[in-house]
């Protein structure tokens, strides 16, 4: 009787134990890019012309 | 220097699909990609929303983390591009993208996949600014020529917004403040309507 309650006292532990949840999050890092260059990231572009951009944005823009 | 993002306004949007539409007859994207689409909530219940989504250039991008490759790059405008001469195709960056972003072009038999193509934010890529090589593998490049994401420009209802993220903001504030309240778009409600 002893026995088969060990028994099955150590099964519940063994099959308890597979329920364990890994709770810490992985996270990733970036890593440097290895492609070739684009021509944006090497000429950024001006401030004359991202004003451009935002005046392109914000004409005509329905504020409602 | 700007960061470039989108924003959709749930409150404007009509379904029109034009974005996605535009989207694919301004970069000629493949058959069987979309680089945009058009969700809506609670679809065919009365108080139904819709929302167009695409790549959201986001700043701490996941797709960048865990491309195996690092065929990812941010440029200075924060709009985040790739390599495809890199890429591998191996489906990692879309299931770290929490918008369904990447797509992959069918390109052989038995479900092989092709190079992972997105949203540019019509910036183009890797290649000289509007050249045939950069249309074919990426698309128009709208931001080299001063104009912004076709998506956005050919919004009829002005609800997608796209552009210098201070501006989309104010923008979309100026249009909440006039409005009263907040939109009930977003919110836990939404995600798990009420109990």
């Amino acid at each position: 009787m002893r026995v088969r309650t060990i028994g099955l006292a150590l099964l519940a532990v063994f099959t308890l134990s597979g329920c364990y949840e890994e709770t810490s999050v992985i996270l990733h890092e970036p890593g440097v890019y290895k492609g070739s260059v684009d021509p944006s990231v090497t000429n950024p572009r001006t401030a004359e012309e991202q004003e451009k951009l935002r005046a392109r944005l914000s004409e005509g823009q329905d504020r409602q | 220097m700007a960061r470039m993002k989108f924003l959709c306004d749930a409150e404007r949007c009509i379904e029109c699909n034009g974005c996605v539409t535009a989207c694919k007859n301004e970069n000629e994207v493949p058959w069987g990609v979309n680089r945009r689409r058009v969700v809506t909530l609670d679809d065919g219940i009365p108080g139904e929303k819709s929302i167009s989504v695409a790549c959201m250039h986001c700043t701490d991008a996941p797709c960048a983390a865990v491309c195996p490759v690092d065929c990812f790059y941010t440029t200075d405008d924060g709009v985040v591009l790739h390599d495809k001469d890199l890429c591998i195709g191996c489906g990692y960056c879309f299931y770290a993208c929490p918008f369904g972003a990447p797509q992959y072009p069918q390109k052989e038999a038995f479900g092989v996949r092709g190079k992972m193509d997105k949203c540019t934010f019509c910036a183009g890529g890797p290649e000289e600014d509007n050249s045939a090589a950069e249309f074919e593998k990426y698309g128009s490049n709208r931001l080299a020529q001063g104009k912004l994401p076709m998506c956005a420009e050919m919004c009829a209802t002005k609800a997608l917004l796209g552009g210098d993220g201070d501006v989309v903001s104010d923008i979309y504030r100026e249009r909440i403040t006039k409005r009263g309240g907040r939109p009930d778009t977003w919110g836990w409600d939404t995600a798990y309507k009420k109990a």
